[in-house]
């Protein structure tokens, strides 16, 4: 009994090597928070085949109150505190719209009374995209247990794209990539040893995201080729 | 009678293994097993007792009676069919919430007529639901409950006169990750949906063609 106890010790200790991130950032305009002013991370839901999942929105927004103590507002509270605006097929989609609704004085007023000066829309799914091997159980009277040895390939991409509610204008664009390989040998007991993909990729979108956010902080800027500078013209 | 050779004494390695997975860990699988499986039982009895939040919309200066239908007020979805052999989903009271919180948000006055049927309105709205249809991950292959519903809206004149008349379909959808079971993972999809419907008819309101201009003969302008 104490081998795969050991055994699984060593697994959790492990899991989280297994993981590979990149990440990708562009900033177009300083989105410095200042005091009393707020930010909110919403998901995206007008996808037909996927939408951000909602514990992952929920992290990147705790990750930021809690490592960068900015104000983030609650999804639910905003969304439902701007309803119908901000619904899966009523939210808007690009910033033209965004300048569109602020026009709304309803809508400008509520979101003055919310404190929110960014929005932080995130985009994207993580998934199972390869998987081998098996593990089978059988129990029985006189006992049970589980044999076998299974493993499966996860990737998490996202991107977040950061609008500013004062310039109706987008602000910066984060994407991240992670990818990992999970195991889970059976002995008896399955022991799992799970890449943390989906937490390791919120990890590195809020801390990123909080770059753009807190002044002081280094903004690494990363220009993909054809990405557009800042003046208008081709780097 | 017991002799000795019918209960043989074990050896005490054996005795310890017996201790450690023996029916008390079989009970534990079977339980888990058993909760694993509850999703996957055919019959779902659903009762939806939502509301949508007070929208952030421009109020008109209308009185506005509202009738509601029988078949939308005890609005239930029942199906017996191999595939689906016990489904009940009750939505009517949550769609009747959901258009009188809209109702008094968007128009000065409201009165509701199947209560009150002599009250002076300066127009009568009636929803009708004309279809609703649900599906499951486990029909549909995706991750998501899913749920539809299509509603028929009239606006007349006290007389009886069209003023207009629209559809709006909604659509909601929950992941299934979210929810153990198919009645959760349904009434979050309703919930949605009710929403969507709440969202779009409210923004659409005024630009129906006819409403449009009846709004502007009443605001007597442009809107």
């Amino acid at each position: 009994m104490r081998a795969p106890l050991m055994l699984a010790a060593t697994a959790i200790l492990l899991a989280g090597c297994n993981s590979k991130t990149i990440v990708d950032k562009h900033s177009i305009a300083p989105s410095y928070v200042s005091t009393g002013e707020k930010l909110v991370v919403l998901g995206r839901r007008n996808h037909s085949s996927h939408q951000a999942e909602e514990d992952f929105v929920d992290c990147i927004g705790q990750t930021l109150q809690r490592s960068a103590q900015l104000g983030v507002i609650s999804d639910e509270e905003f969304i439902d505190g701007m309803y119908p605006w901000f619904e899966a097929q009523t939210a808007p989609t690009d910033v033209r719209q965004l300048d569109k609704l602020i026009q709304n004085r309803a809508v400008s007023e509520r979101i003055k009374k919310f404190g929110v000066r960014y929005i932080v829309w995130v985009d994207g799914f993580t998934e199972t995209v390869d998987s081998q091997g098996s593990v089978s159980c059988a129990v029985g009277p006189g006992g049970g247990g589980c044999f076998g040895f299974a493993s499966w390939d996860d990737e998490a991409r996202y991107e977040a794209s950061v609008w500013d509610f004062t310039a109706a204008a987008e602000s910066g664009r984060i994407s991240t990539e992670t990818k990992g390989t999970s195991y889970m040998p059976a002995i008896i007991i399955p022991i799992p040893m799970l890449a943390r993909v989906q937490a390791t990729a919120c990890r590195n979108m809020a801390q990123q995201l909080a770059q753009f956010f807190v002044p002081g902080e280094a903004t690494i800027l990363v220009e993909d080729v054809g990405a557009v500078c800042p003046e208008g013209e081709i780097c | 009678m017991k002799t000795p050779l019918m209960n043989p004494p074990r050896p005490a390695a054996v005795r310890r293994r017996r201790r450690a997975f023996g029916p008390a860990f079989s009970l534990g699988l079977l339980l888990a097993f058993g909760a694993g499986i509850t999703g996957c039982t055919p019959s779902v009895a659903v009762r939806v007792d939502s509301d949508v939040p007070e929208p952030l919309i421009e109020k008109y200066p209308v009185t506005v009676g509202v009738r509601y239908s029988d078949e939308l007020a005890d609005h239930t979805f029942i199906e017996a069919s191999e595939e689906r052999p016990d489904w009940t989903i009750a939505t009517g009271a949550s769609q009747t919430a959901m258009f009188d919180q809209l109702s008094k948000a968007m128009f000065e006055r409201v009165a509701r007529l199947d209560s009150d049927p002599t009250a002076v309105v300066d127009a009568v709205l009636e929803p009708v639901i004309s279809d609703i249809q649900f599906a499951t991950p486990g029909e549909t292959r995706l991750e998501f409950f899913e749920a539809w519903i299509k509603y028929d809206i009239r606006l007349t004149e006290p007389s009886g006169e069209l003023i207009g008349d629209w559809v709006i379909t909604a659509y909601g959808r929950a992941p299934q990750a979210l929810f153990k079971g198919k009645e959760s993972g349904l009434t979050q999809a309703v919930e949605l949906a009710l929403r969507d419907a709440g969202a779009k008819f409210s923004l659409g309101f005024p630009t129906v063609p006819g409403v449009r201009q009846w709004l502007e003969s009443k605001r007597g302008g442009t809107p």
